[in-house]
């Protein structure tokens, strides 16, 4: 999956991303790292085709109704219930599947009857999270995924997360946090100066900027 | 595609029922107008003469309202929450939650109206005449919603915020049921004029033509209204391609 030679420009004339050229791995978790308003929601955007990607140069990627993505926020509306939401992915998803409340995720099942408005933020993000986990698709999106969980549940995601990798299936998210990310299957890009500034494993990314942790290895490259 | 369309409307039936306040400018408020004009006229709010007419001007409120407020605004507001976005890469297509949520809608206005007329048979038996009425009106929404679905996307495509689009609708219906006041005294040829852009127009020459309430009706009649009909329907179809999923007022 590969976008070449991709630039773009905001309403407010802001150039976004200058001569861009992506490649994500298949069947792993390519991590896209950069600061706030480096443009990583308006990428995934353009790969989900939300933003209309026809005749841009973007290769190799499935069509929207093999992607999943994660957008942050969650976007139900308060009176619908955990259960009537996750059914109601599963089903748009695989119509003929028929999905209740004892496949339900465990880290769900306590909620499964609460309506949106009686969660807090993190929980209706977890909802969000684990049924777009449960979509049979191609390529996933997640938008800082973790953002709004406790560290046991941010690290169960993301465990979740890698475990999608594994199972052959492609994995594209955004991410400020540098705890618990996989540590196989990975590949890290960095989104800087409008274009992407690193491509590679953590490990080598360590090794060019001569840094002990990948925080440190971030930051250099992104400076 | 259908199995998509049946979940996602079941869904959404859902979430407009469990929201009360829908019914409030739909049913409720044309409900008390009515008690209230009934209450100081000695059960004859109508009049003698225009209960026909009469009962159409509040068909006409309450189908506009229904569609401004329990359709375009959800649209718009499924738009700005991101629902839309994550909805439309889940269901393939954002045509699909366009049609589930008109479905809900039709099947809503058509249950107001329902309500509404056993109000007015309730309150005034000399309305009881108008069942057939009735009836046909209920049987004609089911066309005649789309078409001003079709007359009010434009709204889809305007890049304002849901507080000014729901000034801006306010100010559209107010305009709009002015203009078919029978105090106004239009000649009829303005009034099929004004059929072209005034979607309280429309309805009550498409009302008064369905159910041949002005024992006048001709082919030209039947030829404008769906030729106007057919152009609102193509023409409302383009925001519905063109309407974008992500919010209009903010960056994501």
């Amino acid at each position: 999956m590969r976008i070449q030679d991709f630039s773009y420009q905001l309403p407010d004339d802001r150039i976004l991303f200058d001569h861009l050229t992506a490649d994500f791995e298949p069947g792993k978790v390519n991590i896209l790292l950069g600061v706030n308003g480096v443009g990583k929601t308006t990428l995934l955007d353009f790969i989900a085709g939300v933003s209309e990607r026809k005749g841009l140069p973007f290769k190799g990627f499935p069509e929207m109704s093999r992607i999943a993505y994660q957008m942050q926020g969650a976007p139900f509306t308060g009176s619908a219930k955990v259960m009537e939401a996750i059914q109601m992915m599963v089903n748009l998803d695989q119509p003929t599947a028929d999905f209740d409340s004892n496949q339900l995720p465990e880290s769900l099942r306590e909620i499964a009857n609460s309506r949106f408005r009686d969660l807090s933020g993190g929980q209706r993000r977890l909802v969000i999270l684990e049924g777009i986990c449960l979509l049979q698709r191609d390529l996933y999106l997640f938008d800082e995924p973790e953002s709004g969980l406790d560290v046991k549940v941010a690290a169960q995601m993301m465990s979740q997360i890698t475990a999608l990798a594994d199972k052959g299936k492609t994995v594209i998210m955004t991410t400020h946090q540098f705890r618990n990310l996989p540590e196989r299957n990975v590949q890290l890009l960095v989104l800087a100066g409008k274009c992407i500034a690193f491509t590679g494993t953590p490990a080598k990314l360590m090794a060019e900027t001569n840094t002990q942790s990948l925080e440190d290895a971030y930051l250099k490259t992104d400076s | 595609m259908w199995r998509k369309l049946n979940i996602l409307s079941r869904f959404e039936l859902r979430q407009t029922w469990d929201d009360k306040m829908v019914l409030f400018y739909t049913l409720i408020a044309p409900v008390v107008f009515f008690v209230i004009t009934d209450l100081s006229s000695n059960g004859h709010p109508f009049g003698v003469h225009d209960l026909a007419s009469q009962l159409l001007a509040y068909w006409v409120y309450i189908v506009l309202v229904g569609v401004l407020n329990g359709f375009q605004f959800t649209l718009i507001g499924m738009r700005e929450s991101n629902f839309l976005k994550m909805f439309t890469v889940i269901a393939g297509d954002k045509r699909l939650i366009f049609f589930s949520n008109l479905i809900v809608q039709v099947l809503f206005i058509e249950v107001e109206v329902f309500f509404f007329d056993l109000v007015v048979l309730g309150l005034n038996p000399a309305s009881l005449t108008l069942l057939p009425m009735m009836a046909g009106g209920l049987l004609l929404n089911v066309i005649l919603i789309p078409i001003v679905v079709g007359f009010t996307n434009f709204l889809l495509i305007l890049p304002l915020r849901v507080n000014l689009v729901s000034l801006i609708t306010a100010g559209y219906i107010f305009v709009g049921m002015f203009l078919i006041s029978p105090g106004l005294g239009l000649a009829p040829w303005i009034n099929e004029v004004l059929a072209a852009f005034n979607p309280c127009s429309y309805m009550i020459q498409f009302y008064s033509v369905g159910l041949d309430i002005l024992r006048r009706v001709t082919l030209l009649h039947v030829g404008l209204l769906t030729g106007v009909a057919v152009f609102y329907l193509l023409i409302g179809y383009y925001p519905v391609r063109h309407m974008k999923l992500q919010s209009n007022t903010n960056r994501y």
